[in-house]
């Protein structure tokens, strides 16, 4: 326990606390709806988290994490249909390759700056988009692509410890936490710090003699790869998957998301995952339009902007560490 | 010993250092010179920033502009910035350890990071760096320029924002680096006080050119480097 608590402090042993009491209760106490759309909150905290990653540690823009969950669930599909791979090696193959990806679109990409790191992002991800839409999700087809328009349409099956929808939200909670707690334990490595001094600086990092292009081709190696495995674990939830989930937009969106949400710390990825799927849905629940939430959003951009640069994780932080002061100084 | 030879540099029409030859042939050298003479670019091209349009620098019989900037620096050249540069959110330690990590072998690292510590003076090492005041930044980015077998310390104005008693106990701090640590330093300069007392020899530049170059007192009599780098008229 004290080993523990010196890796990952008090807050991260709270926070895998907190996780283990919703991963338990929100299956018994919320109904089906809410389930599936709390699993999809779950998977999409992890582009989340790599969005946080390349813009919180590197201010990197990367608009495409959403693309990178297609290309894992794409993966995921090709081979748990095609060969009948177990999901643990579809979660890691799929991670693997989309790192790969992620590092080679990096290369090149990282020449370039800010805007035009975040243009040439967001032409992958259309691109991607474009891919995804003329090959479809493999369903059992044959050739490379494995799709088929019609026929015997095959799905991806959950494995066995995750059948239910229950069970497979538990499932989901458990690797996104094991995957936050790598991503929190990276930045406190040698890694990390290099990250945080190219962020400061690339000049003051190279006469460090840190290597700049590698640290940050890494990052994107790093970020890409948790997207895969959200696609894998998205893929094996839902059994097939749709074009349209992967739109420019969501990348697009959900890159807002980060930042409003805070991009530097794990409560915000969570948060931004939440106003991605959970806000929408609770408003379509109530008969609203869920595309009211993005209008939502745009006021919260400008909100944040203003006033809290650092993300509402950081202003709730704020928020408590101000009740905890006042709680000890009342009598 | 550093020697640049016919070293130029172009910005597109300006000439920032234009066919300076030098030897910095002095443990701890100085170069002085007007604002705008070139001796931040010089800094920057020995330790890789700026590409050179033409010349050469030879440090210890090796050709510098083989090696990359991160290179330049896991072989032993160090540097400090006109601005310090740390990373506030990290405490003293990791920013030194920065430098540990690309330029020693793990057992290494944590006793050589808190060594440079101690030989900067900072008292404590777990403080993050954005609470410490202007003297102590310099102090920890010189702590981390000297982890890991530094050859040759390059700094650039590090007693600006300094105060009298904080420039002579940085002063102090540099004379101490060739002896105990067996680097060479080159110390960019406005604060004559400062560059008298620790530079043997000094440079000056002016116009990206050598003006003038020998022990120190004697280069600072000269009426040209009075006149161009004090502004006073020739008598
Ligand atoms: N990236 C750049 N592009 C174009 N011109 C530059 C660039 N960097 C520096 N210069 C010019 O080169 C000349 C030398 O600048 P440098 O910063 O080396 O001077 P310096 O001697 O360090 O001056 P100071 O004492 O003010 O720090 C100046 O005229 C400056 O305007
Ligand atoms: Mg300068």
């Amino acid at each position: 326990m004290t080993r523990l608590r010196s890796l990952f402090g008090t807050s991260t042993i709270a926070a895998i606390a907190i996780a283990f009491v919703v991963a338990l209760v929100v299956p018994m106490v919320l109904g089906s709806g809410w389930v599936a759309t709390l699993t999809s909150c779950a998977l999409y905290t992890l582009p989340a988290a790599g969005v946080g990653l390349l813009y919180g540690e590197l201010r990197l823009a990367s608009l495409t994490q959403i693309a990178f969950v297609g290309l894992g669930g794409w993966i995921a599909l090709r081979f748990g249909i095609g060969f009948g791979w177990p999901l643990p090696v579809l979660v890691v193959v799929s991670a693997a390759v989309t790192a790969l990806f992620g590092a080679a679109l990096a290369l090149p990409a990282l020449r370039l700056r800010d805007l035009y790191l975040a243009l040439v992002t967001l032409l992958v991800a259309a691109s991607a988009d474009v891919a995804f839409n003329a090959a479809g999700f493999p369903n059992g087809g044959s050739g490379f692509l494995g799709y088929q328009a019609f026929g015997d349409l095959q799905r991806l099956r959950r494995p066995a410890i995750a059948t239910t929808d229950d069970g497979y939200f538990r499932l989901t909670v458990a690797v996104l936490v094991a995957v936050l707690l790598g991503l929190v334990w990276i930045r406190r490595t040698s890694l990390g710090r290099s990250w945080a001094l190219i962020a400061q600086s690339e000049g003051a990092a190279a006469s460090s003699g840190i290597r700049v292009t590698r640290g940050k081709v890494v990052a994107f190696a790093i970020a890409t790869g948790t997207s895969g495995i959200a696609g894998a674990l998205m893929a094996a939830n839902l059994g097939q998957l749709a074009p349209s989930t992967f739109h420019v937009s969501n990348s697009l969106l959900l890159f807002a998301l980060v930042v409003i949400a805070g991009s530097r710390s794990p409560a915000g990825w969570v948060i931004a995952a939440l106003l991605y799927r959970a806000v929408p849905y609770f408003l379509s629940e109530r008969g609203l339009n869920g595309h009211l939430a993005t209008m939502l959003f745009g006021l919260a951009v400008m909100h944040n902007l203003i006033s809290a640069p650092a993300g509402l994780a950081d202003q709730l932080a704020g928020v408590t560490a101000k009740l905890r002061t006042r709680r000890a100084v009342a009598p | 010993m550093i020697s640049i030879a016919e070293l130029s540099v172009d910005f597109g029409g300006v000439r920032p250092i234009d066919g300076l030859t030098v030897d910095l042939d002095a443990m701890v050298h100085g170069v002085i010179g007007p604002n705008g003479a070139g001796k931040t670019t010089l800094l920057n091209v020995v330790s890789g920033f700026t590409p050179p349009s033409g010349g050469s620098i030879v440090i210890d019989s090796i050709d510098v502009f083989e090696l990359s900037a991160d290179q330049r620096a896991r072989w032993g050249m160090r540097r400090t910035f006109q601005t310090e540069q740390l990373v506030d959110r990290l405490s003293v330690f990791d920013n030194v350890l920065v430098m540990a990590e690309t330029s020693l072998p793990r057992p290494a690292r944590h006793d050589a990071s808190m060594a440079a510590i101690e030989f900067v003076g900072l008292p404590s090492a777990s403080v993050a760096a954005g609470s410490l005041n202007s003297l102590e930044r310099r102090l920890a980015e010189l702590a981390r320029a000297l982890v890991g077998g530094p050859k040759v310390v390059l700094m650039d104005e590090p007693a600006s924002g300094l105060v009298g008693h904080e420039t002579e106990q940085f002063g102090a701090l540099v004379q101490r680096i060739p002896v105990e640590l067996g680097a060479q330093v080159v110390l960019v300069e406005h604060d004559l006080d400062l560059v008298s007392t620790v530079c043997e020899r000094v440079a000056v530049l002016d116009f990206g050119r050598l003006l003038a170059q020998g022990p120190t007192a004697t280069v600072l009599a000269e009426p040209a480097v009075r006149a161009a780098w004090l502004g006073e008229a020739l008598t």
